[in-house]
């Protein structure tokens, strides 16, 4: 009765999966689904290539009650902070990492921002505690117009949590990498 | 130009066992669409991790699958939604419920997911009860006992049908 029964599985199995074909289209579709998926990761910040002279035509601007208000605006990045808190932070070059995040720190938002490979060594990892959900409550992109637009939420930002920005190269920003770290004077400020 | 030669070796490496795959995929998920999603979602991961992976990529997107489908059912309550949705209507029409497919399904995608995966590697992908039990990380015994209770309900099944079918005479 047992291999009755196996047989009765193995042949519904076979018959309902008989004519099942996968779609021409699949292998492009997920190789077009997997780059979407990193492009949106790298939209970290990521900007283009253009290869400008660093500290060239820094501009500051007043603030303005248009919104987002940008509270520091240069060539290479843009800081604006909003009416609910939030910072939106705008890079198209990763020039200067040392002004944006004195910006940042003026903002409220305890940061560190680096480049790549030299990351500050006093900044410890945040415990998460088993999951990264947290990492996206506090940090998020949006795309709007041509740059990708970096969202802090500094009011969800742990106690005794702060920002860690990092990219790879002066000036050409293929993407700006972001975690959390423990915030300390030395790495965040405060 | 890298993005190019990704595409053509996923494009290779589907045209030879994506038909068998997207069958144990379906199998899984319980539906052709939903299996074509879960196979998707094990694919991007081969994509991303291809470079790390020694020997048959095929074994990584079936470990995959199995993985993806477990996390799914577990998040979601994918097998409760699903139970609910392949619910036999009553009185069951034998000349519906006796074809093989239908019924075997239907079946299937009521069973708990461990039940659910041990009987389509065990019974579709014909592999052994240590092999399922190496698939799926998990003990002979439990591929044995959870083959013999969706077997049983297989069994349970079959019978009232053919119940209804004899009273129906």
């Amino acid at each position: 009765m047992s291999s009755d029964i196996e047989n009765l599985a193995r042949e519904g199995m076979r018959q309902f999966t008989a004519t099942m074909r996968v779609p021409p289209d699949l292998a492009v579709r997920t190789c077009q689904r997997h780059r979407r998926r990193i492009r949106r990761k790298l939209a970290g910040l990521a900007a283009g290539a253009a290869a400008v002279a660093a500290g060239a035509a820094i501009a500051v601007t007043a603030v303005t009650p248009a919104s987002p208000q940008p509270r520091v605006q240069l060539a290479a990045w843009t800081v604006a902070k909003q009416a609910d808190g939030s910072i939106y932070v705008t890079i198209r070059q990763f020039l200067d990492p040392a002004g944006l995040q004195a910006t940042l720190r003026a903002d409220g938002v305890p940061a560190s921002v680096t480049f790549t490979g030299q990351p500050n060594p006093a900044c410890q990892p945040y415990p998460y505690g088993g999951g990264t959900s947290l990492l996206g409550k506090v940090v998020s992109v949006r795309r709007e117009g041509q740059w990708p637009v970096t969202i802090i939420s500094p009011s969800a930002l742990p106690s005794g949590a702060g920002v860690q920005f990092a990219s790879g190269v002066q000036g050409t920003v293929e993407g700006v990498g972001a975690d959390l770290v423990q915030a300390s004077p030395q790495c965040t400020g405060n | 130009m890298e993005y190019e030669e990704q595409r053509l070796r996923l494009e290779r490496f589907v045209a030879d066992r994506g038909d068998r795959l997207l069958r144990t995929a379906a199998l899984l998920a319980g539906s052709q669409a939903d299996g074509e999603d879960l196979l998707q979602s094990a694919l991007e991961r081969l994509l991303r991790n291809w470079h790390r992976i020694d020997g048959d990529p095929e074994n990584y997107v079936r470990r995959t699958l199995y993985n993806l489908a477990a996390d799914s059912w577990r998040r979601q309550g994918l097998w409760q939604r699903k139970a609910v949705l392949f619910e036999p209507a009553l009185p069951v029409d034998p000349a519906t419920a006796v074809d093989l497919r239908d019924a075997v399904v239907r079946v299937l995608v009521q069973l708990p997911p461990r039940q659910r995966a041990v009987l389509v590697l065990r019974y579709f992908e014909q592999l052994s009860e240590s092999e399922t039990a190496q698939a799926l990380g998990c003990s002979v015994g439990t591929v044995k006992s959870s083959a013999a209770r969706g077997l049983a309900r297989l069994r349970d099944m079959t019978v009232s049908v053919q119940a209804a079918a004899a009273a129906k005479e």
